[in-house]
């Protein structure tokens, strides 16, 4: 896994030359000092702003939930016979989300994929408030929020129980065992830069909150061992978890006879959809966060590089799950199957219509626009300019980022709204508290991680630290080439190292 | 790591002697069985005969199939660690063209396999709807495409693979890399296709979304257990001394473990939406295979294909112990060949129901004896064949620039 190795007799021998993980061979202070200064210093000017508007949306959260709570679910432009609507939606797109952060810390950790490092953190803590925007929906689509504990596995007060063949039960407990293993694994990863963060501490109060949150981090031997089976234990009891949550979301859908639902490749397919969603959502907030704080050798462009790879893959991996529902539906022979997919979805009123012989489908904006935001768009990632310039990707992952709700609008609301019984055959337009709901969760989101990035640290600085080159046991430091032209960043490490006070606590663990 | 990296290690090569007299037996057993197969089959037992020719041609066709996935997932992702291995998963591809030369014989029997072909389109429903895709001519079309896109691939990268061992070239690396990008797009659509024509198709009225993604999975598991059976017989024999290490046991047991549970994965997800929704004509490939003692033959699948070898290779020490991952991958190649005839075998009997009137129920576990001979034939043939091909070149790609990347792998 050695970057920059390969057998140096090959003139060519550069053109596959491994891109080192930190840029201008940063060292472990700077390293330190540059993700630490984000939660000591003062808050910048952009983060109030942000922070305030983020906030002032998700406002619209307990406003909206108390309409709705005292109103009733008819606040939602729920009918007959579209029952489940932008609140599923909503529920699986930000479930959806959460999973980008779950692969990058528990299955690129087993693989032992070392660019992870520097943005596992970030993407974790999106993954927790994802799940917290993802589980306001079905919590409140029962109505009545007090019953809401009908849902877990105790017998109410008429000693019913819920039902275990349910698909929705099995939801409570994925989702919920998702949320505390996803939160565990979060804080577990956490300690050590906390206790970074306490020893650095001048301030006695930042010193006590930080002391609380380190739980007696003391850097030891011993602490570090216990630490690194704990954080295996949790990355092989999270790897099923990456598939399984989803596999029991997309049940929601398949285990029914609904045409347009009831297909078998749902699973995998929620899957890969989930991680390519929650891949674009990890760019679209690194992105900007990276340039924002000055982060750019920590979350270099081979990282954001990785990430739209793992969005193309992804992408053409949900591109051929359409394909197979498609050809299947119409393979089947099963009428209904072929109008779902037809008459409810593709026919559209210029092309496919007019060729079938149908009238356009109601929904056929929305299929198109999965369709070319979600397979379309992330095939520009074949291309490494658009891989490279982050601007440009981040304009890019706005496709999936949109694609991947459409998909959950697409295949919840337009198998509903047209039943086995024309007769019972209905609309359904979304009512402004479905919009300013969902707004408010997208709010929410971006509060939480603001303040995230402000208060936590938001790059693992040990686990970095672990993959420079200098942490290599064999490592034999080189005279760097680079120093006149780096003479800036030598004498900020210089600075740093000076100004540091005790280089033992922190953190490090070469 | 950069500081081992001083020697590359001196180019192998694979000599047939040293196999001893195991490639002539190879090649005469094999030929034995599918003669016999053949003269047997096609004078008394045709419809048996195509059947247990196609398990154990499909058999095969899937580990060739995922040795060239991972060949392509090599190059598409840019790996290190299966630098050592490569050479081993080329060559085990490259097997395609004599795949291709054996499938002729079931050319001549596909009425035999495919009861599609014997239905007037206008008489049954569910063809007459089906016929633009399942007709003869189209079906055709799509097998010759299929042998020709993996002949392609394997021989492309093989070849290119092969010249940098002369030149050490790393633009060759770069351009495998280029081509495995739209060749794994087209592996994904050709071993889909190819699983619903060849294995789906045996039954016109059954379908599932899911039928490429566990074709696929199969494949990839059961060429990595292959692959992990050849590195321990060519280190017994005294190759790659130095090169592959207990490192490469560990990751290469952690994929074929990774892939135990896709499998399982997948099959459960079809298996449990079907049964679920119980739409009828869905179960029916279900029922098939769970009526009277089919019922244990599946049940062996789940325990043998799945909980066993999952117990068997879960810690991290099964992994880096050479026996129990050489028996877990010797294990998963006989449940592979179960997966394959669990699918194949029931199909005959309901086949047969059909054609006599019934609504093609089975009536149990059987076990031709052509059956066995047709696996033995296709595996003795193209083992020997393998270790003729592996013979013309270095065991490993011996000027890969990341070569000392893979030999000094750290899990």
């Amino acid at each position: 896994m050695a970057d920059g190795t390969a057998i140096p007799t090959h003139p060519e021998a550069h053109l596959v030359a491994r891109q080192p993980l930190v840029l201008n061979r940063r060292p472990m202070a700077w390293i330190t000092d540059h993700v630490a200064r984000i939660v000591e210093d003062k808050s910048k000017m952009w983060w109030w702003i942000a922070t305030l508007i983020a906030g002032s949306i998700a406002a619209l959260v307990p406003i909206q939930l108390v309409y709705l709570v005292s109103t009733g679910v008819g606040v939602w432009g729920l009918n007959h016979p579209v029952g489940w609507a932008w609140d599923i939606t909503n529920f699986v797109f930000w479930i959806g989300i959460g999973h980008a952060g779950t692969l990058i810390s528990a299955i690129l950790f087993l693989t032992r994929q070392r660019w992870r490092t520097s943005i596992n953190r970030s993407a974790e803590a999106m993954t927790i408030f994802a799940v917290i925007c993802a589980g306001i929906f079905p919590a409140f689509h029962v109505g009545r929020l007090w019953m809401v504990w009908f849902l877990a596995p105790a017998p109410n007060a008429n000693v019913i129980w819920p039902n275990f063949k349910s698909p929705l039960l099995w939801d409570v407990f994925a989702v919920s065992t998702y949320f505390t293993v996803s939160l565990i694994f979060w804080y577990i990863g956490l300690i050590p830069d906390f206790a970074t963060i306490r020893d650095r501490a001048k301030d006695p109060i930042r010193k006590f909150i930080y002391g609380l949150l380190a739980v007696g981090w003391r850097g030891s031997n011993r602490q570090w061992s216990h630490y690194e089976k704990a954080y295996l234990v949790l990355a092989g009891i999270s790897t099923p978890l990456v598939l399984s949550v989803h596999s029991v979301v997309s049940f929601d859908f398949a285990t029914s006879v609904i045409p347009g639902w009831h297909t078998t490749i749902f699973p995998p397919y929620f899957v890969a959809g989930a991680i390519f969603g929650g891949f674009a959502m990890v760019l679209t907030l690194l992105i900007p966060c990276r340039w924002l704080f000055g982060l750019q050798d920590l979350v270099t462009t081979k990282h954001i590089d990785n990430m739209c790879k793992i969005v193309l893959l992804t992408g053409t991996i949900v591109g051929y799950a359409y394909m197979m529902e498609l050809f299947i539906a119409w393979y089947s022979g099963n009428p209904y199957e072929w109008h779902a997919f037809l008459r409810n979805r593709i026919a559209d009123p210029y092309i496919i219509g007019p060729a079938a012989g149908v009238p356009p489908a109601p929904y056929w904006w929305a299929y198109w626009s999965m369709m070319f935001c979600n397979v379309i768009v992330p095939q520009f990632f074949w291309f490494k300019p658009c891989r490279q310039n982050a601007w440009l990707a981040l304009i890019l992952v706005m496709g999936p980022n949109i694609g991947m709700w459409f998909e959950r609008f697409v295949i919840i609301v337009t198998s509903l709204h047209r039943d086995f019984m024309p007769g019972a055959w209905g609309h359904f337009v979304p009512t402004i508290n479905d919009i300013l709901l969902f707004s408010g969760t997208i709010g929410l989101f971006v509060f939480l991680f603001l303040l995230f990035v402000r208060f936590f640290p938001m790059i693992t600085m040990f686990e970095v630290k672990a993959v420079l080159p200098e942490a290599d046991p064999h490592h034999h430091p080189a005279p760097r080439p680079d120093a006149g032209h780096n003479a800036g960043a030598i004498q900020a490490d210089v600075r740093s190292i000076l100004g540091a006070r005790d280089a033992k606590a922190k953190g490090g663990r070469a | 790591m950069s500081e081992h990296a001083a020697s590359p290690p001196a180019p192998e090569r694979f000599r047939r002697a040293s196999a001893g007299a195991l490639p002539v037996a190879f090649m005469g057993g094999g030929i034995l069985c599918l003669a016999i197969a053949l003269a047997w089959g096609l004078a008394a037992e045709r419809q048996q005969f195509a059947h247990s020719w196609l398990c154990g041609f499909m058999y095969c066709f899937t580990i060739c199939a995922g040795s060239l996935f991972w060949v392509l997932l090599h190059h598409a992702v840019d790996a290190n660690w299966s630098v050592v291995v490569r050479r081993l998963f080329e060559t085990v591809a490259s097997l395609f063209p004599y795949l291709a030369l054996l499938f002729v014989p079931l050319l001549f029997c596909l009425p035999d396999l495919y009861r599609w072909l014997t239905l007037d389109p206008h008489a049954d429903h569910a063809l007459a709807h089906k016929s633009p895709y399942l007709n003869k001519g189209f079906l055709l079309v799509r097998l010759g495409f299929y042998f020709l896109y993996f002949t392609f691939a394997a021989t492309l990268f093989r070849t290119k693979s092969v010249m940098q061992d002369q030149t050490g070239d790393p633009r060759l690396s770069l351009s495998m890399r280029r081509w495995s990008n739209g060749l794994i797009l087209l592996f994904a659509i050709s071993i889909t296709f190819a699983g619903f024509d060849l294995l789906m198709a045996l039954d016109h009225t059954w379908y599932s979304t899911m039928w490429g993604v566990y074709i696929f999975a199969g494949s990839a598991l059961s060429s990595m257990a292959l692959a992990i059976l050849l590195t321990f017989l060519l280190r017994g024999s005294g190759y790659f001394k130095g090169v592959l290490t207990v490192e490469h046991n560990h990751i290469m047991g952690k994929l074929l473990f990774a892939f135990t549970v896709f499998w399982a994965y997948i099959g459960f997800s079809q298996y449990m939406l079907i049964y679920y929704s119980n739409i009828p004509e869905e179960t029916l490939f279900f029922l098939r295979r769970n009526t009277g003692s089919w019922l244990y033959l599946s049940l062996f699948l789940v325990v043998g294909h799945f909980i066993l070898p999952f117990l068997l290779i879960l810690t991290q020490p099964a992994k880096r112990d050479g026996r129990r991952l050489l028996f877990a991958a010797c294990w998963l190649l006989f449940m592979h060949a179960v997966d394959m005839f669990w699918i194949v075998a029931p199909s005959l009997q309901a086949y047969r129901d059909l054609a006599a009137g019934g609504h093609g129920d089975t009536t149990g576990f059987a076990i031709h004896p052509l059956d066995v001979l047709c696996l033995l034939g296709f595996v003795g043939i193209l083992a020997a064949l393998f270790l003729r091909n592996l013979e013309k070149f270095d065991l490993f790609p011996s000027r890969d620039p990341r070569l000392m990347e893979s030999i000094t792998l750290k899990n």
